[in-house]
């Protein structure tokens, strides 16, 4: 692979990385020898053994990678070290974590020299490893042996290491750790700063403000000092906003790194895998230049690492094999990665090996009772191929350590989507597997604000929002018919209920009483819009999916995103939503009637439900609740008469068929009772004869609502009705 | 839900083997889900039955088809689930307990049905259906296959996921 590498720039940046890694395993591997020390329990020292074992491993191999023979050497002994501690052929010993430190330190030292070729403060690597060699040979003897304590001999390995580093080089570098050409940040955080620096958008929308009312002002009084100070906002206000824009374009572009970051690690991760299974393969990788999102590329690592390792284990034949059909010796693997017009990456992976084997794959199927009895005969290619995605399913007879368990794919199908993308696999017997990822630039995070309209919550892109305020009704006016709202600007925009455009409203969501209306003031290609919403409930951060292969598109709706309890809340499309308002005027009618209600307190009204059934309770809870009422709940008519005794509701909702008590006498005993004989009743049931509703309404109830119906917001609008 | 999967796997194997012998007496007997909404039931080929589940809350989608009851999260991925009493203009009466979805696939389109309870799985033969009465609406009955001789409805599965009336672009 190194012949590749000819760029001097290349190889630059590659020490630079390396350096990054190699730092990284340091410390870890240091901390793993001093916990080595403090823990007792076998099975953690076990633990740390096998995880430092994991660090030098991979350290060696990067160092390989890079064509650093005498950190490889070293890290090739450590690693055999620790090779023996974990089959337990060696004890650890005191002496023998010092001679680990120390030979520790000198790897610190190989690996800070790396500095720009600079060989200062020169440590003898050989010397350590030698040293290293003859513990491990001593420590296997006396293991054997079953020596209670180390001989003197080791000890004086220990020493000779210690002359061998020279510790002042080992300080003086701890200080150019910070001189290091890159950091790590938790791109958590970088999206942090992004969206932080988004907000200053608005100290530029402020400024702009300020100047034209000073303007305004400076207009009626002419005064030499007031047009100074606008002079040197006006100044001001030009060299910020650029500020402002170079920061965010400045922030925007570190969330973007190109492929080539990934790759370094992938010519050593073949060249390893190829020596384990004896195979030998070349690697092609183009468009290594490619951007993409940080986080998105850092969620790539692990699918496409396992996509290669497949294509090695299962994809490409053994030299042999190949010779014999006539391949050449070499299987290919080719890794190509695009930019789409749309901003979109596509990478391609394909190997020219077997193939996917259809039949192993339908057998495992089979054998997990992932087709319910299907007709695989019936099965095309296609599906069989789309198989391999599904948990359980492997081509493999044999699970192996890197891959067979089946359920590598699974977990690629499903990373892949949760990072907005998909994935495809085509095979042909006897000539390859070619695996294609599409995947969008940048992660599509957006903020949004959670509003609710009509008991439905739903996200509204930040992005679009020009305002969320809070005003009184008697701030809303007219022209004509339109309901009109006019801003701090002079600008007169039109206000209308959301759930109206999105065809969600209710027929009396017009009539609500409230002292206060909420407006969201959203604008889209020059459109300003004010939409009245019953609750602005937040600010989040999301990404929007979309809704499945059968939802593909509806109107007004982008797709919808997660909020952190799991729950899936629509998002508005915003320029749709404004374009389905203005096409349709009629919707801004009357809002101005709400002026005339009569200010009342907003407070939640109570609802009681009895119910038996724990199904429909639940729904019944759940309905209600959205709509926005506070819910209780009794699981009979006597719970719920006690409930009703105790507690102050709105309303009553009670099924008939109940034991202990029934829906009717519940009604008879509150309407005879002395805490709430004028509450609302609604009997709601699957029973629905005339003569039940006569029955219930001679009871006393005030409505009959036919259970299953509820769902068609018949029931909100009821106890809309009453309260 | 282990314990769903332990007794879907089993069953799945226990037909498989049931198949096996049924292949070989060259009769066209296949495997199909069963379910019911509201009394009646109905069936559906299980090879495009690819899980069953409790259904967990549903997100309506405002604008979104009648017979489209909302989209759930469900194992990292946003599905929608359609409502066949709504498809169908089954009449809305009755005690219904629609707390069961069934993921139906087919290629790339896959969608959850709702059911009120899941029958099993039966293996029957294809041959034996008969069509559809005359006085089922035409648009309900583009998507029934026809009427096994005990009542059940087969739907006709492939249809159902790529109709372009189901499918919203």
């Amino acid at each position: 692979m190194l012949d590749n590498f000819e760029n001097d720039n290349f190889l630059k940046e590659l020490l630079n990385d390396f350096k990054v890694e190699a730092i990284e395993h340091y410390e870890s591997i240091v901390k793993g020898l001093t916990d080595l020390e403090l823990v007792s329990a076998a099975e953690k020292k076990q633990e740390i053994i096998e995880r430092i074992y994991r660090n030098t491993h991979s350290l060696k191999g990067a160092a390989r990678a890079v064509n650093l023979n005498e950190i490889e050497r070293l890290c090739s002994c450590l690693e055999t070290i620790f090779g023996h501690l974990k089959k337990g052929e060696i004890a650890v010993t005191s002496q023998l974590l010092d001679s680990m430190h120390k030979s520790i330190d000198v790897l610190k030292v190989l690996i800070d020299n790396l500095n720009d070729g600079e060989k200062n403060g020169s440590v003898s690597a050989n010397a350590t490893i030698r040293n290293l060699e003859y513990l491990l040979k001593l420590s296997l003897q006396q293991f054997k042996d079953q020596k209670e304590s180390i001989s003197t001999d080791a000890t004086a390995v220990a020493n000779i290491i210690i002359e061998e580093t020279t510790e002042s080089d080992v300080h003086e570098k701890e200080t150019e750790r910070h001189d290091l050409y890159s950091v790590r940040i938790p791109t958590g955080h970088l999206h942090q700063i992004l969206s932080e620096s988004e907000d200053f958008i608005a100290v530029k929308t402020t400024l702009e403000y300020y100047r034209k009312s000073l303007e305004n002002i400076y207009i009626r009084h002419k005064d030499d000092e007031l047009y100074k100070i606008i002079k040197d906002l006006i100044a001001f206000q030009s060299v910020s906003s650029r500020m402002i824009d170079d920061l965010i374009i400045n922030i925007r572009e570190t969330l973007l790194a190109n492929f080539s970051t990934l790759f370094k690690v992938i010519p050593k991760m073949i060249r390893d895998l190829s020596k384990e299974y004896s195979k030998e393969i070349a690697l092609n990788i183009r468009g290594e230049e490619t951007e993409i999102d940080r986080r998105i590329l850092e969620e790539l690592k692990d699918p496409l690492i396992h996509i290669i390792r497949n294509c090695i284990d299962h994809g490409i034949e053994t030299p042999q094999e190949r010779v014999e059909i006539g391949k050449e010796i070499r299987g290919k693997i080719d890794i190509r990665i695009e930019k789409l017009i749309d901003r979109k990456v596509r990478i391609t992976i394909s190997d020219d090996g077997a193939g996917i084997n259809l039949e192993s794959v339908l057998g495992s199927a089979v054998k997990n009772g992932l087709l319910l009895g299907t007709n695989t005969e019936s099965l095309s290619g296609e599906e069989i191929i789309s198989l391999i995605f599904k948990s359980g399913v492997s081509s493999r007879k044999f699970v192996t350590d890197i891959s067979g368990r089946g359920l590598g794919m699974s977990i690629v199908a499903e990373k892949i989507s949760i990072l907005g993308g998909s994935i495809d696999v085509t095979t042909e017997k006897g000539k390859g597997t070619k695996f294609t990822i599409t995947l969008p630039q940048t992660i599509s995070t957006f903020r949004g604000i959670l509003i609710e309209t009509e008991g439905m919550p739903l996200m509204i892109p930040s992005l679009y929002l020009d305002k969320a305020v809070r005003v009184s009704p008697d701030v809303i006016g007219n022209i004509g018919d339109k309901s009109v709202i006019k801003c701090i600007n002079g600008e007169t925009i039109g206000v209308v209920r959301l759930s109206k455009v999105l065809g969600i409203e209710r027929a009396d969501s017009v009539n609500r009483r409230s002292d206060v209306i909420r407006l969201v003031i959203l604008i889209s290609n020059n459109k300003r819009i004010a939409f009245i919403v019953d609750k602005i409930a937040g600010e989040y951060e999301g990404i929007v999916k979309d809704m499945g292969p059968q939802l593909q598109y509806v109107r007004n709706i982008a797709g919808v995103t997660i909020i952190e309890n799991g729950k899936v809340i629509p998002v508005v499309n915003v320029s749709e939503v404004i374009d389905s308002a203005s096409e349709n005027p009629e919707l801004f009618e009357h809002e101005q009637s709400m002026q005339n209600n009569p200010l009342t307190q907003e407070r939640e009204k109570r609802i009681l439900i009895v119910e038996d059934s724990i199904t429909v309770r639940t729904m019944l809870k759940n309905f209600v609740e959205n709509a926005g009422y506070s819910v209780t709940t009794a699981v009979d008519g006597l719970d719920g008469y006690n409930k009703l005794e105790n507690e102050e509701f709105d309303l009553l909702i009670s099924d008939i068929e109940m034991p202990r008590m029934n829906g009717f006498e519940l009604t008879k005993r509150v309407r005879e009772s002395k805490a709430c004989p004028q509450i609302p009743i609604i009997l709601v049931t699957a029973l629905e004869t005339q003569n039940d509703m006569k029955m219930g309404m001679e009871a006393g109830a005030d409505a009959y609502i036919i259970k299953s119906n509820f769902e068609k917001s018949n029931l909100v609008q009821t106890i809309k009705r009453f309260i | 839900m282990k314990s769903d999967n332990q007794i879907l796997r089993e069953r799945a194997v226990k037909n498989a083997q049931k198949m096996e012998s049924k292949i070989t007496s060259k009769e066209d007997y296949l495997s199909f889900l069963e379910f019911t909404l509201l009394s009646q039931r109905f069936a559906i080929e299980s090879s495009f039955a690819t899980e069953v589940h409790f259904l967990k809350e549903i997100t309506p989608i405002p604008g979104a088809p009648h017979f489209v009851s909302g989209v759930i999260f469900h194992r990292g991925k946003i599905l929608s689930v359609i409502n066949l009493r709504s498809l169908f203009k089954m009449r809305e009466r009755g005690l219904t307990d629609l707390n069961k979805f069934i993921i139906l696939s087919y290629k790339d389109l896959y969608f959850g049905i709702i059911a009120d309870s899941i029958t099993g799985i039966s293996q029957k033969s294809i041959s034996s259906i008969t069509p559809p009465p005359s006085t089922v609406d035409l648009k309900v009955s583009t998507f029934i296959s026809g009427i096994f001789p005990d009542g059940v409805v087969l739907l006709d599965a492939k249809k159902l996921i790529t109709s372009p009336e189901i499918i919203i672009k």
